[in-house]
């Protein structure tokens, strides 16, 4: 956070301007993109982080989902990301897999591959549809074709946790103020940021527990309720600790809740995460 | 309804064209019409006893739905732990049911549920019998979300899971259960079948391809609604990430050397007809901990998808 000005976070612009890539909606329906993370926003390995990677996933199925419920909206419900080891990756490409298209809900399952075309992830994410009420504007929806993620914004100066504001208290909890920067379609916390923000709290609560840095390797979150005051607070604890000497993994837990909203609850996540 | 001897000769019956028997597996399933007769049920045969409580946090909440689960040697691992299969199983009953009374008069089935066995995955204590906690987390128009805490006897965590159900308004209302729960024990059904291991028990088998393990849809697997138990698809995609990963394809472990500690069960549709077939696909490996993907179709019913689930798996 000390590397940012407050005007940056409270910036209007939406964090994920800052992800660098691209999205195709091909004229068969099908949606693929492909993320090129700055080094900023890297592990210090060189690879990509789960909140980097549920982001993605998030705003390709997300669009994906939209896309095959216009008129309707939809809100991320559940969200799963398991990460597979890469080697520096220079690129991620991403193809969605739409599973399931209930009336209520749709399921996506996002295929993440790395610039050797080696499998780097899997996410399955879970999005409710939320019927057009009459009269109302019908969302927008981007046309078939290519189009840049970062919408001409400058290049990011940090990692994307901090740029969203996403601040480690100390081993397992974390927070971020609700700003415009950081808000969906409904004015609330956004899926993928609030990915982030539970990721950060992970690897702080097992690099605790393990004594060495770690890494989040698969993570589920259920999305509850809406943030829309904040700040948001993430408290991870390792379950079954204190862990044996030579454990080679964590199970995490967690809960986000509005700290502005009488700490409403609006997720429950768990988590593996590893030594790096 | 009637009784049964165990079997003293190898099966010699098992369903579809290239199956083979589940390893280890000497209960073959007697024809569907004997199973009615039976009357089994996986409810009554993980004998878990259900019990409402008022959630102190939450006096006039929904109620917490607590059950015990013993520790019957026909569940147990090769390492005397309740199997990640029958675990599945008895959550998608108690988290279900635990969603389900609150949002009565409608009622739910499951959408997810993800598991994960607290590390390691034979804790001191795993054995025994377990509790099995649900707390509903959220109720909403459309959906449901729980969360299940599984604790042994001496209070160590075991597994926890979160079970997600979307809500529906049965046309007949939802079923008739005895609330609220208390814990009655109830006589453990003598019926030798219930002293089956569970994979037997759903009636597992190999299938041609090794990475391939099926079931015939038999009338004590389906719920009040004639589909397939969520449970039921968890036994499979258990058995079928194990089975994925051991030798001679996989690692060079065998079966029961390996054990899914986490589990994530997107259910797409229901099962209807079968026999359905899941199969894995082993996509990579952190350590000693190797993520299996799991796709069970209903072959009966097109070859649709009923399930994705994405499971980790490891050697005891």
């Amino acid at each position: 956070m000390s590397e940012l000005e407050l005007a940056d976070v409270t910036s209007a612009v939406p964090v994920q301007y800052e992800l660098d890539g691209d999205l195709t909606f091909a004229e068969d329906g099908t949606t693929s993109g492909r993320l090129r993370p700055a080094d900023v926003q890297r592990t210090p390995t060189g690879d990509v982080g789960m909140g980097m990677v549920a982001n993605f996933a998030d705003l390709l199925a997300g669009w994906a989902s939209l896309r095959a419920s216009v008129p309707d909206r939809v809100a991320t419900a559940d969200m799963t990301v398991c990460l597979l080891p890469t080697t520096h990756p220079r690129h991620l490409d991403g193809e969605v897999a739409v599973v399931r298209r209930g009336r209520r809900t749709l399921v996506s399952e996002v295929t993440i591959r790395d610039d050797r075309g080696l499998l780097a992830g899997i996410a399955t994410l879970t999005f409710a549809v939320l019927p057009q009420p009459p009269g109302a504007t019908p969302p927008s929806v981007m046309d078939t074709g290519r189009h840049h993620l970062t919408r001409g914004q400058s290049p990011p100066i940090v990692s994307f946790a901090a740029s969203s504001g996403i601040v480690v208290d100390g081993p397992g909890s974390a927070h971020v103020p609700i700003t415009p920067r950081v808000h969906n379609a409904l004015s609330a916390l956004n899926g993928g940021v609030t990915a982030s923000l539970v990721d950060e709290a992970v690897a702080a609560a097992a690099s605790d527990a393990l004594g060495r840095p770690c890494v989040t390797t698969d993570l589920h979150i259920a999305y509850l309720s809406l943030g829309r005051v904040g700040p948001a607070r993430a408290r991870a604890h390792v379950l079954g600790g204190p862990l044996p000497h030579g454990t080679d993994r964590a199970t995490v837990e967690v809960v986000v809740v509005d700290e502005g909203a009488d700490d409403r609850l609006m997720t429950r996540a768990t988590a593996l995460a590893v030594p790096v | 309804m009637s009784d049964e001897t165990p079997p003293t000769s190898s099966p010699t019956r098992w369903e579809g064209e290239g199956a083979r028997p589940w390893p280890g597996a000497s209960w073959p399933l007697p024809p569907v019409e004997e199973v009615e007769a039976l009357g089994l049920s996986l409810p009554l045969y993980l004998h878990a006893l259900l019990e409402e409580r008022t959630d102190p946090d939450d006096p006039t909440g929904p109620p917490v739905l607590v059950a015990q689960l013993p520790a019957m040697d026909h569940l147990l691992d090769a390492d005397g732990t309740i199997s990640t299969g029958a675990l599945v199983a008895a959550i998608d009953v108690v988290g279900g049911i635990g969603n389900g009374i609150g949002v009565v008069p409608d009622w739910v089935v499951t959408t997810n549920l993800t598991f994960r066995r607290v590390a390691p995955p034979t804790a001191p204590g795993a054995d025994g019998a377990l509790t099995l906690t649900s707390h509903l987390l959220r109720r909403g128009k459309t959906s449901a979300v729980g969360s299940t805490s599984v604790c042994a006897a001496d209070g160590t965590l075991v597994a926890t899971a979160t079970v997600t159900s979307a809500v529906l308004t049965p046309e007949h209302g939802p079923p008739s259960l005895p609330r609220p729960f208390r814990p009655t024990p109830y006589p453990h059904p003598t019926l030798a079948r219930y002293q089956a291991p569970l994979d037997a028990f759903v009636g597992l088998t190999a299938g041609p391809r090794h990475d391939e393990v099926r079931l015939q849809v038999l009338p004590h697997l389906r719920n009040p609604w004639n589909i397939v138990q969520g449970g039921v698809s968890a036994v499979l995609a258990d058995a079928a990430a194990r089975q994925t990963l051991a030798h001679p394809t996989g690692i060079d472990a065998e079966l029961d050397e390996l054990v899914v500690t986490d589990l994530v069960l997107h259910y797409l549709s229901p099962g209807r007809v079968g026999p359905l077939v899941a199969r894995g696909e082993h996509l990579g490996s952190w350590g000693d901990d190797h993520v299996v993907r799991v796709v069970l179709r209903d072959q009966g019913a097109g070859d649709r998808t009923i399930l994705l689930a994405i499971a980790t798996v490891r050697r005891r």
